[in-house]
């Protein structure tokens, strides 16, 4: 087992909306405060939250749904653990390290990602950087990542930015809804704006894998190929075409045997690794319907009460 | 062996409060040991320096096996937070089974919405002592560490890179000032303590694990 590092660079093929939050009707992207020669700038970045979900877990946890045929079969604690890391709920947790030797074996994915179980927090092998962004004022941070940089300047942050506008249609302008209907009275139409960060605009990210093997790797380049195929989005108003990343890899390679290796042992262990699943929440299950039979034992022992006075 | 200025240059904000070295030197090497996350803070604590550590250990207010590591020592700026937001996700319902499709009320138990602060602080550079110890130990586990802090998993407090610098003088317990001398680090409180500066009396852990109850006592905190 070893550890890896693979940087990456991701280029913005389409305007990024990754925001913070809104002022007035205008969303604001995030940012994040850096020093500089010129004191402290808010530069714009992307959150190692949301590159953890969108370039690892979703699309890898939607691809084994798909490949397990578990569509339609999970339940919703099953699927919230999947797709979005699970909660701790019971009281009664504990260390099963049966349970964590056979998630390694069985699920890659989760290796890294971790999650949490409802008795049993599993621990995560990843640590994603956060997307920092191209410019003069990332110079420094950038140096100490990559080891180097051009010595010509870069652009600065601000030149990354620009501005969105957006029109909500009125289906009263339409005139196909009811004359005398007195919602139609007040106008629906809405302009709605905010920041972006600009195509063009480059980020650096990366992914620290501990203590791993090969079968984990294949899984990251898998996922990233799957992200990258559908869309390759980060942040919001994808719907709208913003947010799509171009990825490329730094010192690393896009290596087809370790994707095909990974592809054949999920095939391999997929009834084990189908079965792990349910067992870990099979017990919960059975806690709820043994409590619910309970208070309905109980309810029904009261109404016979009430029935006899 | 010899006494030394640990440096962790950072390349990402840091979530959280800096580490204790002392407690990542010990989370490492238990690491090796095949230690690590066994114990729970409802079983007892293993024996003070039953993990080794590459450093002296010494004595304080009665107390045994104290790391002569210091607290890092750290200028935060630009201290501020950030937030996680979580709630459930019902985008993907279609892949629920069929007595599974309920309406989940979002207001409580594991289901409940939550936007969480997180104490964020962008920092250059963390420093600590350490007293005998060879480089070549403590660089062998330090590499290891690769981030440090809350939230590391999405990128927070990213390592750059560790710098070792020998020093003459053994500052990881008291340092020399204008004022007198000064405590570098938690340490059993007793009536000793007086004789040094920069410390307040409090109640927690005075070595690793830091978190666990069994090391709960009166200590001194620098300050």
């Amino acid at each position: 087992m070893k550890t890896y590092t693979i940087q990456c660079l991701s280029e913005a093929v389409s305007p990024i909306t990754h925001m913070s939050g809104t002022a007035g009707n205008e969303g604001i992207v995030a940012r994040e405060p850096v020093h500089t020669e010129r004191g402290v700038m808010m530069i714009p970045f992307l959150s190692g939250n949301a590159l953890r979900h969108r370039c690892v877990r979703e699309p890898m946890a939607m691809w084994l749904i798909d490949r397990y045929g578990l569509k339609g079969q999970l339940s919703l604690l099953q699927l919230n653990f999947l797709l979005h890391g699970g909660n701790l709920t019971m009281s009664n947790a504990h260390e099963n390290t049966r349970r964590i030797a056979e998630m390694h074996e069985l699920w890659p994915m989760l290796r890294l990602c971790g999650g949490s179980l409802q008795d049993q927090i599993l621990a995560g092998s990843m640590d994603v950087w956060r997307g920092t962004l191209v410019c003069e004022e990332n110079r420094d941070s950038l140096k100490k990542t990559l080891g180097y940089m051009p010595t010509k300047r870069l652009l600065s942050s601000e030149r990354f930015l620009s501005a969105y506008q957006y029109t909500r249609g009125d289906g009263k302008k339409t005139g196909l809804a009811k004359e005398r209907d007195d919602l139609m009275e007040q106008s629906n139409l809405m302009i709605y704006s905010g920041q972006a960060v600009t195509r063009g605009a480059l980020f650096h990210h990366g992914f620290v894998l501990k203590h791993v093997n090969e079968l984990e790797i294949g899984c990251l380049l898998l996922s990233l190929r799957l992200w990258q195929s559908s869309g390759g989005t980060i942040g919001g108003n994808a719907r709208l075409g913003h947010g799509r990343l171009q990825l490329s890899l730094l010192d690393c390679k896009d290596d087809d045997a370790i994707v095909d290796a990974y592809v054949e042992h999920v095939d391999a262990v997929k009834d084990r690794a189908v079965a792990w699943l349910n067992d870990c929440f099979a017990k919960a299950a059975a806690a709820k319907e043994k409590k619910s039979a309970k208070s309905k034992q109980k309810a029904g022992g009261a109404a016979q009460w009430l029935i006899g006075k | 062996m010899a006494n030394w200025k640990v440096t962790a240059v950072l390349s990402s904000p840091l979530a959280g409060e800096a580490p204790y070295i002392d407690s990542l030197l010990e989370f490492e090497m238990a690491q090796r040991h095949g230690k690590a996350r066994t114990i729970q803070r409802g079983e007892p604590a293993s024996p003070v320096g039953s993990i080794h550590l590459p450093c002296l250990r010494g004595e304080f207010g009665g107390v045994n096996g104290i790391p002569r590591c210091s607290a890092p020592i750290v200028a935060p700026e630009n201290v501020r937070h950030e937030h996680f937001a979580k709630r459930i996700s019902v985008e993907n319902a279609c892949l629920l089974r069929e007595d599974q499709r309920l309406v989940v009320a979002t207001g409580n138990s594991w289901t409940k919405s939550y936007r969480l602060p997180l104490k964020i602080s962008n920092v250059e550079k963390i420093c600590w002592f350490i007293g005998g110890s060879k480089r070549r130990s403590l660089k062998s586990l330090l590499d290891s560490v690769h981030s440090i802090g809350k939230k590391r998993s999405q990128g927070y407090g990213r390592i750059a890179e560790w710098q070792f610098e020998e020093v003459e003088h053994d500052w990881s317990w008291f340092a020399p000032s204008e004022q007198g001398l000064l405590l570098m680090r938690v340490l059993p409180w007793c009536e000793e303590i007086h004789k040094f500066i920069g410390w307040k009396r409090w109640c927690g852990g005075f070595c690793p694990p830091y978190w666990h109850p069994d090391r709960y006592m009166e200590i001194a905190v620098p300050c």
